[in-house]
Parts: C-alpha cells; structure tokens; sequence
C-alpha cells in the first residue's frame, strides 16, 4: 500500500526580521544571565504563590471525604492542582515541588477511582511540599531531598 | 537587545497558560530576553479571538488547559484560512513527557514541544532553534503542520513511514528527509 501523498509548503520565515546577520544564532551567556536572573528575582513572589497552592490542595483533601457528591470535582482539582506545581516548582527553582507532584500525580494516575483510603498518601505528599515550603528548600534539596522523595515512595510501595 | 545574531526586540510573542504564575514566569524570561511585544492570556478561547489582531510571531502555549481542551488551540490555528495564523510558530509546553503524549503534541502541528519545568535556558534554546531552523509544512491527508521528521521518533499515528519510500515519493517529499 503506498503511503499517503503529502504536500511540501515553505511559508515565509516570520522570525528571519529577528536575524542581525548571516552568521549562525547562539545562546549569548549575557543574555541567558540576564533571563536567569529575571527568574531567580521571582523566587520570593513564588513561595507566596505555592503557598496559595498548597492551602488549595488542603482544603480539597478536605472537602473530599465530606462531601461524597463533590468526591470527584475535589480528586479533579488536587490532581490539576499538583500537574500545575510540576509544572511550576522547578522554574521557579523549588526542583523538589516538582519531583513531589510528580510522584503525587503518578500515585493518582495509578488508580481507576481515588477512594479515602488513598487519603492519608495524599496528605503525606501535601504535608512533604509544605515542608519543603517552609525551610525554603530550593533546588533538589541535596540529602534531605532525598529523604523526602525516598519516604515518600515507600509510602506508596507500602499502600499499594 | 541585539545578542548573537538576534534581535527579540523585533519579535512579538502570546503566551497562553491557564496559570498565572507560569504566564508570570514566562512573561519575566521574555521581558529579560528583549522582547516587549507580549500578550499573555488565560485561556485558548480567547488566545483564538485575539490572535488575529495581535499577530504575534511566535505563539507559546501551556497543552492542558481548561476549558479548551488539550490540542483543539493548536489544531484551530491550523485550520486557519489565513497564512499568517495557519503558519503561525507554535512551541507547546507541558508537565507530561511521556513519549505516546509528546507523540500527540507532535501530531497537532507544534513547531516545539517543551516539559514543564520550563527553565530559561531551555526556553531561549527552543526560540534559538525556531531562529535557525525553519522548517516547512507538510500536509498530508490526517496531518497539516510543520514537517515532524526532524527529530525520528517513528511514523505519525495512523500513518505509514514515509522515510522508507522516499525514493517513490517524489521530489517534494523526498525534500523533506
């Protein structure tokens, strides 16, 4: 069977009025300094933001065995909650609120329904981020890091 | 800012994140990098209703978002009657990088795909590449978008591998080998 025909087009190159010479485009240091910085200064806004977040993830860990009609909007929004902190900890240069949301939306997307048995691991990731808010552990947290993450996936071996 | 053959002042992006704090950060690395034609927006709804008036020259895009879902923002602008939108650059970000996801992006028509966390470094990297290597559009039957051979990560879903027929293709597509 042959493959489907398929069309080559070149479209005109929007960003060719960027280029200030024929010579190739790198990465400047300075620039790539001055972009890292302009991140680095939003560090403290960011532990007000996770903060925000964590509080969120708390109050719907909450709601969610109180409110059986509103079990699966709460599950829905703690696994949002935690895709966005991946998203967001390790730009912001909290690596570990990555690593724990990464764990904690695994732990979700292993099963068909969250129940409340799955509660307490939930809990234990929610209170891992914010403890790793409030001693300000930026980066991958070097040893305690570890412990963190090493604890955490224990904990989820062991419920599973 | 003029640095290594680039000058971002010259470009105007959108960026598009159903997060504050991650349209923040993006906005702040754009801003640092030189450009100041920015536009960053909530949702894709009304990154659609604005495009047109905006005509940013890159577009950059969380994938997940609500309510719009996960590609239909990408896959309308590719649908687009007009060249400027319908060839519009596109870098995709996402939390996920499982590789039948990154897949799925890659099928939409996205120029870049980028995993969450997004750092600076990775970020003027992707731009750079959009910079340096312009890419042409293929369109098939099931795909119309910029050519995804570039990086081989197996046939398009739904598609046989057109690598191995290359010789019986033609010039158009052997081009884009």
């Amino acid at each position: 069977m042959s493959p489907p025909a398929a069309e080559t087009i070149v479209p005109p190159n929007p960003l060719e009025k960027a280029k200030t010479g024929d010579g190739p485009v790198k990465i400047d240091p300075n620039v790539l300094r001055q972009a890292e910085q302009a991140v680095e200064e939003l560090q403290d806004d960011y532990a007000g933001w996770v903060q925000k977040d964590i509080d969120g993830l708390r109050e719907a860990l909450v709601r969610a065995p109180n409110d059986p009609e509103a079990l699966d909007q709460a599950i829905s929004d703690i696994y949002k909650r935690a895709h966005d902190l991946i998203g967001q900890g390790g730009g912001f240069g909290y690596n570990l609120i990555t690593s724990i949301g990464d764990l904690l939306t695994k732990f979700m997307e292993a099963r068909d329904a969250v129940s409340n048995r799955d509660f307490a691991v939930i809990c234990a990731h929610i209170d891992a981020m914010q403890a790793v808010v409030r001693e300000d552990i930026k980066g991958d947290g070097g040893k305690i890091g570890m412990q963190i993450v090493d604890g955490l996936g224990q904990l989820v071996e062991k419920h599973t | 800012m003029t640095a290594s053959g680039v000058d971002f002042l010259q470009l105007g992006v959108m960026i598009v994140d159903d997060n504050h704090h991650m349209r923040a950060l993006l906005c702040s690395i754009m801003h640092a990098l030189g450009i100041k034609r920015m536009k960053e927006i909530g949702d894709g709804e009304t990154a659609l209703a604005e495009i047109g008036a905006f005509e940013p020259d890159i577009l950059i895009t969380d994938w997940h978002m609500e309510p719009m879902d996960d590609t239909t923002l990408v896959k309308t602008i590719r649908h687009s009657s007009e060249d400027l939108i319908r060839y519009m650059l596109i870098i995709m970000l996402s939390g996920h990088s499982d590789i039948l996801r990154v897949r799925g992006v890659r099928d939409c028509g996205v120029h870049e795909f980028l995993t969450k966390p997004v750092s600076a470094k990775s970020l003027l990297a992707r731009l750079i590449t959009i910079i340096e290597q312009p890419r042409p559009f293929i369109k098939t039957e099931h795909y119309f978008g910029p050519d995804r051979r570039r990086q081989y990560i197996g046939p398009p879903a739904g598609e046989t591998d057109r690598r191995s027929d290359a010789t019986s293709e033609g010039a158009a597509d052997a081009a884009e080998l």
